[in-house]
C-alpha cells in the first residue's frame, strides 16, 4: 500500500511539474476561477441587497457555505481533475493503457492530470470562508475543522463525478455533458439547503451528499444545529462516497472489458 | 461588403446568396449536434432552477418592498432564461476547433467576411436555441399563464428589433473575447471570463434594478445590459414609448461600436495568432 | 516457470446493435435495435514457453489485437482459458503486469504531457526497477534508439515514430517476463525499423524474454521470431517455425525470363514438355515474358539450362516465395483454410 501511495505521489508530482510550465495559463487559470467565484458572490450580493436573511442565515454565514463549497471544487480539481477526460477516452478507446501499468486504475487516473487553474478556487474559498469566521468570530476550533471538511468535500465531489462517469460507460458518446450535471448541482450547496424545496434537500444530503461538507459542518459552526456528530459527518461521508464510487467505477470498467470499444 | 481575395467584388446578390447558403449549412450541424445541445441547454437549466429557487425562498420570506411583485419577478426570470437560449452561440468552440484543425487559413482564403461568415453562423445557433427556448417558454405559460405575454402589441413590436440587436451585441462580445483568446494561447480562461461577466450583468439572474448601488452602475456602464436585461424591460413595458425608442438606441449604438471594433481588431489579432504557431 | 502462456479454446464475441445512419437510425438503436455478433476470436489454443520469440500475423479484423488485449487483462475473453506466468490476466491483472510490458501501436502508452525522461523514471519507481537491469536497457535505449535528443520533450509533442520508440523503451525498462509488441514499427522509418529489431532482439535475448509480437510487416517477425501464429477471421490457421511455415506453405519458385524476340507457338509447345520431363510447369509465355514454376531449388539449374539453350535469354530472375506472398495467397484462397 505505502509502495502504491508513493507511486500515486511520483505521478501527481511528475505531472504537476509539466504543467507549471506554461505560467501564462496557470495565471490565467487563477483568474479565470477566482472570476467565477466573483460572479456567484456577485449574485449573493444581489440577493442580500433584497433580503436581510436566508432562512435564518446571514450574508456572512451564507458566505461561509460558499466558501466551503469553492474549496471543495478546488480541491477536487486541483488533484482529482482526470476524471473529466474519461468519457472522452472511452470514445477514442484510449482507456485501454490505463489498464497496462501495475495500479490501481481509478486512483492512478485521477491523480495524473492535475487542474492548476483551480487553485484560484480553493485560494478564494479559504479566503472566504476564513473571512466569515473571523467575521464571526468562531472558534479555534472550527478554523481547525475547516480543511478536514473541504477535502471531505473535495472527495465527495469527485465520488460523484466518478459514478457519473461510470454510467458513461454504459451509454458510450461524448458525454463529458453527464458530468456537468453533479458539477452544476455543486452550486446548490452554495446556500443553506433549508431554502430549498424538501426533495432537493433530500437529493443534496442523501443522495448525492454535497451538504455533508459544507450545510451541514456549517449550521453546526453557526450554532444553528448543534449535534456535535455534525462536526464527523463530513469525512465519514466522503468515505462512504469513496467505496461507493471506486464500486461503480470497477462495474464499469469490467462492462467496457466486457464489451471492448 | 468587403472581399478578400478575389479582385473583382462580389455583387451583393452574389454574397447574400453565400451567405445564406452558409446559414443553412450551419442549421444542418446544429441538427447533427441535437444530442449533445440538448444535454448542455439541460444542464443550463439545471443551473438556472437553482438561481429561480432563491428568489422563490427570498419572495417566500417577505419583509422588504421589492421592486418587482413576485408575479413579475418570476415572468421576468422565465422570460430572460427563454431569452438567453437564443442568447446562446457556439461560437468559441467552432473557432477553437478550426484554429486547431488549421482550417482558419481557408477560412481566411475565402472572399467572404471572416466576422461575417462567423455571425452568420452564430445566427443559426442562436435560430435554434432560440427556438428550444419558445417551447420552453410554452411549457412556462401553462404554469405561469398570461403573466409572460408582452405588455401590448406595441411593446412586442419594439421587442423584436431589441432581440436581434442583443444578438449583435453578444455576438460581437464573443468575437472580441474570441480574438482576445488569441493572444493569450488559452481558450478557456477567457472564455469562462465572459461567462462571468455575463452572467452577473446581462440580468439573466435577477433585473438590474435589484442590485446594490456599486453593482447598478458598473451594470449601466458595460454592454451586457443589454444582451438580456434590456429586450426583456422592452417585452415586459417596464419601458415604453420614447423611453422603450432610447433603450433601442443605446443598444444599437453598443451593438455597432463593438462590432465594428471586432472588425478592425480582427487584423492584428490573426497576425498574433500566426506567431503563435496556431 | 516452463509456460509463460497457455491458451486453450480462447473466444471472444462482441454483440454490438445494428446501427442504421441518420437520426432515425440513433432512435431506432436506442429502443433495442437488432444485435450482431462479431466472433473476434473463435476457439483459438497455443502455448509459448519462457524465452520463445513468437509472431502474430493475419489481416486486419483478424483478432491479433484481441487476442493480445485478453493476455494483457485488458478485455475479459466470453469463453475459454488463459493464463500468463500461471495468471488469469483480466482477474490478476495489476499482480500480472508488472511482469509485462505493452506495447500498442497506434495508441500511445504514456499518459501525460510529462517528459520522456521524467516517465522513465516514474516507470522505475512504478516497476520497482533494480538499478542495474534500469541502467542498461535505459542505456540501451537511449543510444540505439536514439531517444537523447527526446528525453526532455513532453510524450504530447512526440511524432508517431518517436512516441513509438519511447513506448518501446518503456516497455522494456524493466525487462519483464513476457512482452506484448502490437505493430512496434509501425510509421517508423526503414533504419529505424532495423535499429527497432535489433534492440527488441538484443535485450530479448539479454534477459530471455519471452516475445509476443503481431504485426503487418513480416520482416520484424522474419528477424526477431522464431514461430509463427498466423490468425484469420479469428481462428488460428497455422502454428508452427517459421521454417516449417515456408515449406507448407511455399507454392513455387518461379525463373522469370525476358527474350529478346516474342516467343513462338512451337517453341512454346517444346517448352512445356521440355519444363514437364524436368519437373517445373511452364506458367507463362506471352510475348516476351516467360515464367517457369517449380518446387524445389534444384531444379531449377537444369531448367534455366534447358531454357537458355532453347530461346535467346535477355534478362533472368529466380523468385523465391516468400512469406508476404504466402499470406496474400492464402488470403486469397476461397474460405482462407489449409488444403
Amino acid at each position: 500500500m505505502g509502495e502504491e501511495l508513493k507511486i500515486y505521489w511520483a505521478t501527481f508530482k511528475a505531472s504537476l511539474q509539466a504543467k507549471l510550465e506554461y505560467k501564462l495559463d496557470f495565471f490565467l487559470g487563477i483568474l479565470t476561477s477566482t472570476m467565477l467565484q466573483l460572479a456567484a458572490l456577485g449574485f449573493l450580493w444581489v440577493v442580500f441587497h433584497q433580503t436581510q436573511n436566508l432562512q435564518g442565515w446571514s450574508q456572512p454565514q451564507v458566505v461561509f457555505l460558499f466558501g466551503m463549497t469553492a474549496m471543495g471544487l478546488g480541491g477536487s480539481e486541483l488533484f482529482f481533475n482526470h476524471i473529466w477526460m474519461v468519457p472522452y477516452y472511452i470514445v477514442m478507446g484510449d482507456l485501454d493503457r490505463l489498464m497496462v501499468y501495475p495500479v490501481r486504475s481509478l486512483p492512478f487516473l485521477l491523480i495524473s492530470r492535475p487542474e492548476l487553474h483551480s487553485f484560484g478556487n480553493l485560494v478564494t474559498g479559504a479566503i472566504l470562508a476564513g473571512w466569515s469566521l473571523w467575521k464571526l468570530q468562531m472558534p479555534w476550533f472550527d478554523w481547525l475543522m475547516v480543511p478536514v471538511w473541504a477535502l471531505s468535500g473535495s472527495i465527495i465531489y469527485t465520488a460523484a463525478l466518478v459514478t457519473f462517469t461510470s454510467l458513461a460507460f454504459k451509454f458510450v458518446g461524448p458525454y463529458s455533458y453527464t458530468l456537468m450535471i453533479p458539477h452544476t448541482l455543486l452550486q446548490a450547496s452554495r446556500y443553506p439547503l433549508s431554502i430549498f424545496p424538501g426533495w432537493v434537500h433530500f437529493i443534496l444530503i442523501f443522495l448525492i451528499p454535497y451538504g455533508a461538507f459544507n450545510y451541514l459542518p456549517g449550521s453546526w459552526v453557526m450554532g444553528k444545529m448543534s449535534s456535535p456528530l455534525l462536526v464527523l459527518t463530513a469525512p465519514v461521508v466522503a468515505v462512504l462516497c469513496a467505496s461507493i464510487a471506486q464500486i461503480a467505477w470497477d462495474r464499469g470498467l469490467r462492462q467496457y472489458q466486457s464489451t471492448g470499444s | 461588403m468587403k472581399s478578400r481575395a478575389l479582385a473583382t467584388p462580389l455583387s451583393f446578390n452574389e454574397n447574400l446568396a453565400s451567405y445564406l447558403s452558409y446559414l443553412n449549412r450551419a442549421l444542418k450541424a446544429n441538427f447533427a449536434y441535437k444530442s449533445s445541445t440538448f444535454l448542455g441547454l439541460f444542464t443550463g437549466a439545471l443551473s438556472y432552477g437553482i438561481t429561480v429557487l432563491v428568489w422563490r425562498h427570498v419572495y417566500a420570506q417577505g419583509g422588504l418592498a421589492h421592486a418587482l411583485s413576485a408575479n413579475e419577478m418570476f415572468s421576468y426570470l422565465a422570460l430572460a432564461f427563454c431569452l438567453n437560449y437564443a442568447m446562446t452561440i457556439n461560437i468559441d468552440q467552432r473557432v477553437g476547433q478550426r484554429i486547431r484543425l488549421g482550417l482558419i487559413a481557408t477560412d481566411l482564403l475565402k472572399p467572404l467576411d471572416f466576422q461575417l461568415t462567423q455571425a452568420v453562423q452564430a445566427l443559426s445557433d442562436s435560430l435554434f436555441n432560440g427556438f428550444v427556448g419558445l417551447g420552453v417558454l410554452a411549457v412556462v405559460y401553462t404554469v405561469l399563464g398570461s403573466a409572460i405575454l408582452p405588455k401590448n402589441l406595441a411593446c412586442l413590436v419594439l421587442f423584436l428589433p431589441s432581440v436581434f440587436l442583443a444578438f449583435v451585441v453578444q455576438y460581437s462580445i464573443v468575437f472580441l473575447f474570441i480574438q482576445g483568446a488569441f493572444y493569450t494561447y488559452s481558450g478557456y480562461g477567457l472564455f469562462a471570463s465572459r461567462i462571468a461577466l455575463h452572467q452577473t450583468f446581462s440580468g439573466l439572474q435577477a433585473p438590474l434594478i435589484l442590485y446594490p448601488p456599486i453593482l447598478l452602475t458598473l451594470g449601466r456602464w458595460l454592454p451586457f445590459q443589454h444582451i438580456i436585461y434590456s429586450p426583456i424591460s422592452i417585452y415586459m413595458g417596464r419601458v415604453e414609448g420614447l423611453q422603450a425608442l432610447n433603450l433601442l438606441g443605446e443598444q444599437f449604438l453598443w451593438a455597432t461600436v463593438l462590432y465594428l471594433v471586432g472588425h478592425y481588431t480582427l487584423r492584428k489579432a490573426l497576425g498574433q495568432l500566426e506567431i503563435q504557431g496556431g | 516457470m516452463e509456460q509463460a502462456l497457455q491458451v486453450e479454446n480462447l473466444s471472444k464475441t462482441y454483440r454490438r446493435r445494428k446501427r442504421q445512419a441518420g437520426l432515425m437510425g440513433a432512435v431506432k438503436a436506442l429502443f433495442g435495435g437488432e444485435e450482431e455478433e462479431l466472433k473476434a476470436v473463435q476457439s483459438l489454443s497455443f502455448s509459448i514457453k519462457r524465452g520463445e520469440r513468437v509472431g502474430l500475423i493475419g489481416e486486419n479484423g483478424a483478432g491479433k489485437s484481441t487476442t493480445l488485449k485478453m493476455l494483457t487483462g485488458i478485455l475479459v475473453p466470453t469463453a475459454g482459458r488463459l493464463e500468463v506466468l500461471g495468471r488469469v490476466p483480466w482477474k490478476e491483472r495489476r499482480q500480472l503486469a508488472l511482469n509485462i510490458g505493452v506495447v500498442f501501436g497506434q495508441r500511445p502508452q504514456l499518459l501525460w504531457d510529462i517528459p520522456v525522461q521524467e516517465t522513465f523514471e516514474l516507470l522505475r519507481t512504478m516497476y520497482r526497477i533494480p538499478k542495474d537491469v534500469y541502467e542498461v536497457v535505459y542505456g540501451e535505449a537511449v543510444s540505439r534508439l536514439g531517444l537523447g535528443p527526446l528525453l526532455g520533450t513532453p510524450v504530447r509533442q512526440l511524432s508517431l515514430g518517436q512516441r513509438m520508440r519511447c513506448d518501446l523503451a518503456a516497455a522494456l525498462l524493466h525487462a519483464p517476463a513476457v512482452v506484448f509488441l502490437d505493430e512496434p514499427t509501425i510509421g517508423l522509418d526503414l533504419s529505424v525499423k532495423e535499429q527497432v529489431r535489433e534492440f527488441i532482439t538484443d535485450i530479448q535475448e539479454k534477459y530471455g524474454i519471452t516475445l509476443l509480437l503481431t504485426t503487418h510487416d513480416l520482416k520484424d517477425i522474419t528477424e526477431t521470431c522464431d514461430r509463427l501464429l498466423l490468425l484469420d477471421k479469428g481462428k488460428l490457421l497455422f502454428d508452427g517455425s517459421i521454417k516449417d511455415f515456408e515449406k507448407e506453405y511455399a507454392s513455387d519458385r518461379r525463373i522469370v525470363a525476358e527474350l529478346q524476340k516474342p516467343v513462338s507457338p512451337e517453341d512454346k509447345t517444346l517448352l512445356e514438355k521440355e519444363s514437364a520431363r524436368l519437373g517445373g510447369t511452364l506458367k507463362e509465355a506471352e510475348g516476351c515474358r516467360l515464367v517457369i514454376e517449380h518446387k524445389d531449388e534444384s531444379l531449377a539449374p537444369p531448367l534455366i539450362q534447358m531454357l537458355l539453350s532453347r530461346v535467346k535469354v535477355v534478362d533472368l530472375n529466380l523468385e523465391k516465395t516468400d512469406i508476404e506472398t504466402i499470406v496474400t495467397r492464402i488470403y486469397r484462397r476461397p474460405e482462407g483454410g489449409r488444403e
